[in-house]
């Protein structure tokens, strides 16, 4: 299957992309680069009248059987884009059967009754459709993305509903992707960025379905055929799923379309995963994954915080970005002068001092996750100071240290993020998805809502949601060099990489 | 059943586009567009595109690594990067910054023939960018601070370039298919000629290279075309024109033989080999349907000769293939890593056989119009974003003066035909029009197949 990629015909040029924060698309021919000086004549034209945006037309429409059909259909080139979001991740997986999801979904592409992989992956690059297979651990949604030219629409979708309608789950496929899936997880701990993310989903979700960033061996070598036929039996029904359609085409034709490709899908819906909201865990803890030889330590602070569809949701976006807001594609190990930083923590490390990676927020806001972090990168004898240097932020933005101009700029970029993501399908796709599930008028009135939020909005959600007593830190390194300096902050806990048991 | 199994099986083999609704294939919009020159030279295209509240701006001057002198190698790059230091109303570094508050994306390439800046903005900020591009084009300040900065980054991403694996190999083959200094030499520049850079020889090529007359602007998105241009004229119609650069000399057509050439990489695992064919530029038919004949022969896995060299007879590991397009002539060029203990012989005797395949066998229609739809396909992605649009708008008007090839290229690419086709693979595609340089792991302990 190919992967979503632009390429050039007839014309090939070097071509580089300085993307500002937003998820474009476009090809890279040298990492992004912050000014390494900065002189401000400040003689430059600035508008200050509100950015105008109008999102183009969405028409939703509801199956018989319960599927959602969200469609974009007045798309300005003749291509598509559809996403097709089913709600089956591993927040659905039944407490013994853990994995069974991420294989469901890994196997639906090994074989349909109709077709073979083979067969499968030749129709996709026979209509030059790029397909895309997405599952994560805790996300909100298991995906199936298509893109491509408009007139072989139909063939696309006849080919993914044949994908989750009449999966084949080969019994050897399966055996071999145990096998393959047991030998990944058994090399993990020489992944370092797994690890990272993994236990630290562990320690604050805890024993939590979210806090299982993936399936142990023991239970994947127990999965059974009949445990992935009944859980896409359970799990894959139109009424928990939605299909997002952005294009140039007539909506109405398409409707049929989708009616006739997935109308057989037999009626239902998924019950919703009982997963509880629950509030930032209440006292902090420090763990440590001991790399012993490592001569770099990988840090992640945070805790839990908003969910998606919270009121607090766009204040705490909003700290996000006067936080640690920076362009999209940028390289934290590159140098930069400060008075280009374009958010706080960028500003404050950009004189490095062992800091081999500029911390970075990440703002993990969805239907089920809700947690906040800050990740980065130092040498050992760094890890004190550059956490100090986090946690002052965190405390200074509790005390409603906000510049007037600072607000402005981070308003500015959010709008100018969501401007971005108008222009191209894959993007508006997404955008579009969740359209219905926001209160009416959510996006025509986001700069509204953004004008709103005031210096004392950010404090109370810092406050409310920033760690500062109650951090939970993970730290990836040498636990020798790391347990007396981390005390400060919490009980530490040393583990072991490869064990992953506490010693 | 089983027949019917077996009937739907061989109709979802076919190599035809069956499935694909050809009736409901709406045409490749035309892109329409203001095509104008102020009086200093300065060409000007716009084109109105409501559909996003955004637009995008391009900046192209027919200005590249060709116009370089020996001994002056890396020029156009070092200035590329200069252009965001600083100049008369805008401080060093302040482009960049007014881009990550104000902009959604903006970049910048240098080429043998060109040198493109482009940037993506909110629909409302058409005066920032034509107040930062016309503010640099005019008063550009090339300081020594600002060169040595330049210079240290630059010599990094060489150091860079040379320690990864075939470093050396794409340049070390310009300079023999090409055989002449223009376009034979690295646009990086080499390290000592970017040490003897001075900002009095920085500041001459700036002046003439990036004049208006000799400059492309280029506008695309949701703006009026009428005021869009009166706001250009407002802040480029003041910036004097400047003397003509020295046109470098033009790469010859054709080779009498073949050149050939092996080098060694320590830090290469597999050889690889590098060809380049000598082919006319894209704005010709021979050029265009040179894009059709590599669609057929090694874009994708169902291309004949990739499906031959990596799932057939698995000599390769990896291929690709692609034009360079120059103004005045081009160059195909495919690249093979080859298979641990795969000799290049029979790497290099296979490609030649598909190539006679192609040039003199048979081409069906259903695999030219696999090729077409491909191409169909690749022109429809390359056109969706306003900024693809206006960097195309600006390559064919610096390289072709013809700006309207952006609708007639793909024209011509949908009217080529399958005798088309075997003409340019039997006129191009020879070994005496050809270029082949092998790069062999300097380590054989290296390969990863021992």
């Amino acid at each position: 299957m190919n992967n979503k990629f632009v390429r050039s015909l007839s014309v090939f040029f070097l071509l580089v992309l300085a993307c500002t924060a937003r998820g474009q698309d476009t090809p890279f021919n040298r990492p992004v680069e912050l000014p390494a000086r900065l002189i401000l004549k400040n003689l430059a034209p600035r508008s200050s009248e509100p950015m105008y945006y109008r999102l183009p037309q969405i028409i939703e429409r509801r199956l018989k059987n319960g599927l959602t059909l969200i469609m974009v259909p007045n798309y300005h080139s003749p291509s598509f884009d559809l996403t097709l979001c089913i709600d089956a991740t591993s927040l659905s997986d039944p407490p013994d059967r853990t994995g069974v999801a991420e294989a469901t979904a890994a196997l639906m592409l090994q074989g349909t009754r109709t077709r073979s992989a083979e067969e499968i992956s030749r129709a996709f690059a026979n209509q030059k459709l790029d397909f895309v297979n997405s599952f994560g651990y805790g996300a909100r949604w298991r995906r199936l993305s298509l893109n491509g030219l408009v007139e072989t629409l139909e063939s696309g979708l006849e080919i993914v509903a044949d994908l989750v309608l009449n999966p084949a789950f080969p019994a050897n496929e399966i055996e071999r992707w145990k096998a393959n899936r047991i030998a990944w997880w058994r090399q993990s701990w020489s992944r370092r960025n797994t690890v990272i993310y993994e236990r630290f989903t562990e320690m604050l979700y805890q024993s939590d379905r979210r806090g299982i960033a993936s399936a142990p061996p023991d239970v994947v070598a127990r999965l059974t055929r009949e445990d992935i036929l009944e859980f896409h039996q359970a799990r894959y029904r139109p009424g928990t799923s939605r299909l997002a359609i952005v294009g140039n085409f007539d909506p109405e034709r398409v409707t049929r379309m989708v009616e006739k490709y997935f109308g057989a899908w037999t009626p239902g819906a998924a019950e919703w995963p009982r997963v509880e909201i629950n509030p930032p865990l209440p006292r902090s803890r420090v763990r440590i994954i001991n790399y012993p030889q490592s001569d770099e330590t990988q840090l992640i602070i945070g805790n839990l915080a908003v969910h998606r569809f919270d009121d607090d949701y766009l204040a705490f976006a909003l700290l996000n970005q006067i936080l640690g807001g920076r362009p999209y594609g940028w390289d934290p190990a590159s140098k930069y002068d400060a008075a280009a930083a374009p958010s706080r923590l960028l500003a404050r490390f950009a004189e490095r001092k062992g800091v081999r990676r500029v911390p970075l927020t990440d703002l993990s806001a969805l239907k089920y996750l809700q947690h906040f972090a800050v990740v980065t990168t130092t040498d050992a004898e760094h890890v004190q100071s550059t956490l100090d240097g986090i946690l002052a932020e965190f405390r200074s933005l509790q005390d409603g240290n906000i510049s007037a101009e600072e607000l402005e700029n981070a308003k500015r970029a959010m709008i100018t993020d969501l401007v971005s993501r108008l222009e191209g399908s894959y993007w508006l796709c997404h955008q579009v998805l969740e359209y219905d599930l926001l209160p009416r008028g959510y996006w025509d009135n986001y700069a509204t809502m953004l004008s709103r939020i005031s210096v004392e909005d950010i404090q109370r959600v810092a406050r409310k949601y920033l760690p500062t007593s109650n951090v939970q830190i993970l730290a990836l390194g040498p636990a020798e060099k790391l347990s007396q300096s981390l005390l400060r902050y919490g009980p530490v806990e040393k583990f072991d990489p490869e064990t992953a048991e506490s010693n | 059943m089983k027949i019917l199994k077996l009937f739907l099986a061989a109709a979802i083999l076919s190599p035809s586009v069956a499935l694909a609704d050809k009736s409901s294939a709406p045409p490749i919009p035309r892109i329409r567009f203001l095509d104008t020159t102020l009086s200093n030279g300065l060409r000007v295209l716009i084109s109105e595109d409501r559909f996003a509240p955004i637009f995008s701006i391009a900046l192209t001057f027919a200005a590249g690594s060709a116009n370089e002198e020996p001994g002056k190698t890396g020029s156009a790059h070092l200035l590329e990067r200069l252009m965001y230091e600083g100049s008369e109303r805008v401080g060093s570094g302040e482009y960049r910054y007014r881009m990550l508050f104000d902009g959604i994306a903006s970049g910048s390439s240098t080429t043998p023939d060109y040198t493109q800046f482009g940037a993506t903005l909110p629909m409302d900020r058409l005066e920032l960018a034509l107040f930062l591009e016309s503010d640099r084009m005019r008063s550009l300040v090339i300081s020594e601070k600002g060169l040595e900065a330049q210079r240290a980054a630059i010599l990094d991403e060489l150091a860079r370039a040379e320690s990864q694996p075939y470093g050396r190999t794409p340049w070390t083959l310009f300079k023999l298919a090409y055989g002449n200094f223009a376009y034979g030499h690295s646009l990086l520049g080499t390290p000592e000629d970017l040490q003897r850079t001075t900002v009095a020889e920085l500041e001459k090529f700036y002046r003439t290279g990036y004049a208006p007359n000799r400059a492309v602007l280029s506008l695309v998105g949701n703006l009026s075309a009428a005021d869009a241009l009166s706001r250009v004229r407002a802040w480029f119609g003041g910036i004097q024109p400047q003397p003509q650069l020295q046109s470098p000399d033009p790469p010859p057509a054709r080779d009498e033989r073949e050149q050939r050439d092996t080098i060694k990489d320590s830090n290469a695992r597999e050889t690889r080999i590098d060809i380049a064919y000598k082919i006319p530029a894209v704005n010709t038919n021979d050029g265009q349907t040179m894009a059709i004949l590599h669609l057929l022969l090694a874009d994708d896995d169902t291309s004949r000769l990739r499906r031959r060299l990596m799932i057939e007879e698995k000599l390769a590991s990896a291929m690709s293939g692609r034009i360079r397009s120059q103004r005045r002539m081009s160059l195909y060029h495919l690249t093979i890593t080859l298979q641990p203990g795969k000799s290049p012989e029979q790497v290099e005797a296979l490609i030649e056989n598909e190539i006679e395949r192609l040039g003199r066998g048979t081409i069906t229609p259903e695999e030219l119009d696999r090729a077409k739809f491909a191409a169909r396909r690749q022109a429809v992605a390359v056109r969706e974003r306003s900024l693809s649009r206006a960097l195309l708008l600006g390559q064919y008007a610096a390289l072709y003066k013809d700006p309207k090839l952006i609708n007639a290229s793909i024209e011509s690419l949908m009217s080529v035909k399958a005798n088309d086709v075997k003409q340019v693979a039997i006129r191009y595609l020879t070994p005496a029009n050809r270029t082949v340089l092998r790069t062999i792991p300097a380590d054989p302990s290296r390969h990863s197949g021992k």
